[in-house]
Formats: C-alpha cells, sequence, structure tokens
C-alpha cells in the first residue's frame, strides 16, 4: 500500500506541475470577447450564441536595444479593426472579430473560435515614443515594432571590456 | 475495487494519460493529438449540402499546412517556426507556442473526400467538404414478416 501512496503523491504532483505551467503560459492570454447587438440577428445569432466567450491571444515580447516588438495571434481579423495604443508603458490593443463564415442555414458540431470585442493589454519592458510605432498585419499575427523612446535609449550606458 | 485488482496503476496511468492529451489546450475531445505541440481552434458547421470548417491556424504559412484524408479520417497538421531570427535573449512574454499542430476528425461517410478544398486567409483555414449526391428521398425499409 506504500507504493500505491506514493505512486498516488507522484501522479499528483504531476497534475500540479501541469496545472501551474499551464495557467503560468494562458492565463495571461485568456482574453473576454464580447458581443455586439447586431451580431445577435439571425443566421448569425446561432454561431455567436453558441461560441465561447474567452479566446486565447497569444503574445510575445521582445525587447531589443533599439525596440520593443509585439507579436499577436489573432486570426481571421481585417487589418483596420484594430485600434491600438500605448499608455503608461502600457500596450492596448483592442478590436472586433467578426463572423466571417456565410450567412447560410446550418447546424454547428464544434464552435471552438471566439468572436466579438476584444482588448488586451500588455505591460511593455521599456518607454516607447508611440508616435513611431509601425503595425503590421500578416496571416493572423499581429507585429508591432515599437522604438525607444530617447530618454530609454539614453538610460543604459554600454561597458566596454578593458 | 476489481478494477484494482489486475493492474493497481491501469488507473492512475489512464489518468495520467487523459492529463497529458488535455494540457495542450482545453478542450478534452479526441481530435487532438498526443505528440503535438499545440492544436488548432475550430469551428465545425453542417450544411444541407456541404461541411465547412474554419480552423484558426495564426502565423503558419499554407504551404506548411497538410491536410489528408484517409479512411475516412481527415487530418490537418502542419508546423509554426518563429517568424524573425531574433536572439533567444531579450524574450519578456512567451505565451505563443511553436512546432507541430494535428488535429484529427472523423468524416460521417457521406462526405466525398474528391472534392474537399481549403483556402487560408488571415490566419483562418478554410474546409469545405461537400457532401456526396444523394437522393432526397427518404429510403424505406419494409419489414419482412418471418
Amino acid at each position: 500500500m506504500t507504493s500505491l501512496r506514493q505512486n498516488i503523491d507522484r501522479a499528483w504532483a504531476q497534475v500540479q506541475v501541469g496545472w501551474n505551467n499551464l495557467v503560468s503560459k494562458a492565463s495571461n492570454a485568456l482574453t473576454r470577447f464580447t458581443h455586439r447587438e447586431e451580431e445577435k440577428a439571425p443566421g448569425v445569432r446561432e454561431l455567436v450564441h453558441s461560441t465561447p466567450e474567452w479566446g486565447l491571444l497569444a503574445a510575445e515580447v521582445h525587447e531589443s536595444g533599439e525596440a520593443v516588438t509585439v507579436r499577436l495571434e489573432v486570426p481571421g481579423m481585417d487589418a483596420d479593426k484594430f485600434d491600438v495604443e500605448v499608455i503608461d508603458r502600457i500596450l492596448i490593443v483592442s478590436g472586433h472579430k467578426q463572423v466571417r463564415h456565410e450567412h447560410k442555414e446550418g447546424r454547428y458540431h464544434i464552435t471552438e473560435c471566439a468572436y466579438g470585442e476584444f482588448e488586451r493589454r500588455l505591460p511593455l519592458p521599456a518607454e516607447v515614443d508611440s508616435s513611431q510605432a509601425q503595425a503590421n498585419y500578416k496571416s493572423g499575427i499581429l507585429t508591432l515594432t515599437l522604438p525607444k523612446s530617447e530618454r530609454e535609449k539614453v538610460r543604459r550606458i554600454p561597458v566596454d571590456n578593458g | 475495487m476489481t478494477l484494482m485488482k489486475n493492474n493497481p496503476w491501469s488507473l492512475l496511468d489512464e489518468f495520467n494519460r487523459e492529463f497529458s492529451r488535455v494540457l495542450p489546450g482545453f478542450a478534452d475531445d479526441e481530435s487532438r493529438v498526443v505528440g503535438s505541440n499545440w492544436a488548432p481552434a475550430v469551428d465545425i458547421k453542417e450544411e444541407d449540402d456541404r461541411f465547412v470548417i474554419h480552423a484558426d491556424i495564426p502565423g503558419v504559412a499554407a504551404e506548411d499546412i497538410d491536410i489528408s484524408m484517409e479512411k475516412g479520417v481527415l487530418t490537418i497538421s502542419g508546423e509554426r517556426k518563429h517568424e524573425a531570427e531574433e536572439s533567444k535573449e531579450g524574450f519578456h512574454r512567451i505565451e505563443r507556442s511553436f512546432g507541430t499542430f494535428m488535429r484529427r476528425f472523423s468524416l460521417p461517410e457521406n462526405v466525398d473526400a474528391e472534392k474537399i478544398s481549403a483556402s487560408s486567409k488571415e490566419g483562418v483555414v478554410e474546409l469545405v467538404l461537400p457532401k456526396a449526391v444523394h437522393d432526397n428521398q427518404p429510403k424505406k425499409i419494409t419489414v419482412n414478416n418471418g
């Protein structure tokens, strides 16, 4: 019976490690999607009602000497439906993901993709000059290149060896 | 506890297997395959004359997506590579998954495998699976008297 207990303990420890791993990786990416009134129209209604209200918008934040690069996975958007702003070193990306499917009679078997309005806030590792920011949307990935502010560039003084 | 009698660990094994299967995503259906790094989210719609599948696969070029059909099982698989050759250092946040992905679905027999088509736009792959031409006449089955 001792070994049974050990195995249960071990299995439980694995669950905890796995769960913590999952939470630390995904919980921030979990973003709420809300539906506008017009999406409750017939045809779209069936899908909109059954889609999840939470979707994963996975992000990646990279810092180099000159800029902060942010990549956000938001498949199925129109490039002009994004709204990007920086307030106090926080990047706010909001948008509206519309249902693109043809409005044809049918029955949904699986609905996992989220639709509607969303907002994702990401703290930035450095102060950026948002007037110089560049945005690009390609194959479902929004890439933002945010040059660091002059003050931030000056703040770091490289020390040479020797 | 008859289950434990033959193999005391079967329950734990099963539990572990289930857990590792579920871990890459939140859903718990069979279509997410062990061995791949991540699984895309999908919508599956059935219309009168076809099935339409939408899969969210952002950041993967169309040529890196494989769609195959074998013995009534549709497989969507491929690999996501990182966009830029950035140094491993300097990352403050990595939530994205890279590497291989796979998702499998058993299709109903009335799908015409020869006519499946796929297109990709802004990270969403759309698959259209026409149903085989069916006669709309309901089949009547007569029960014979023995």
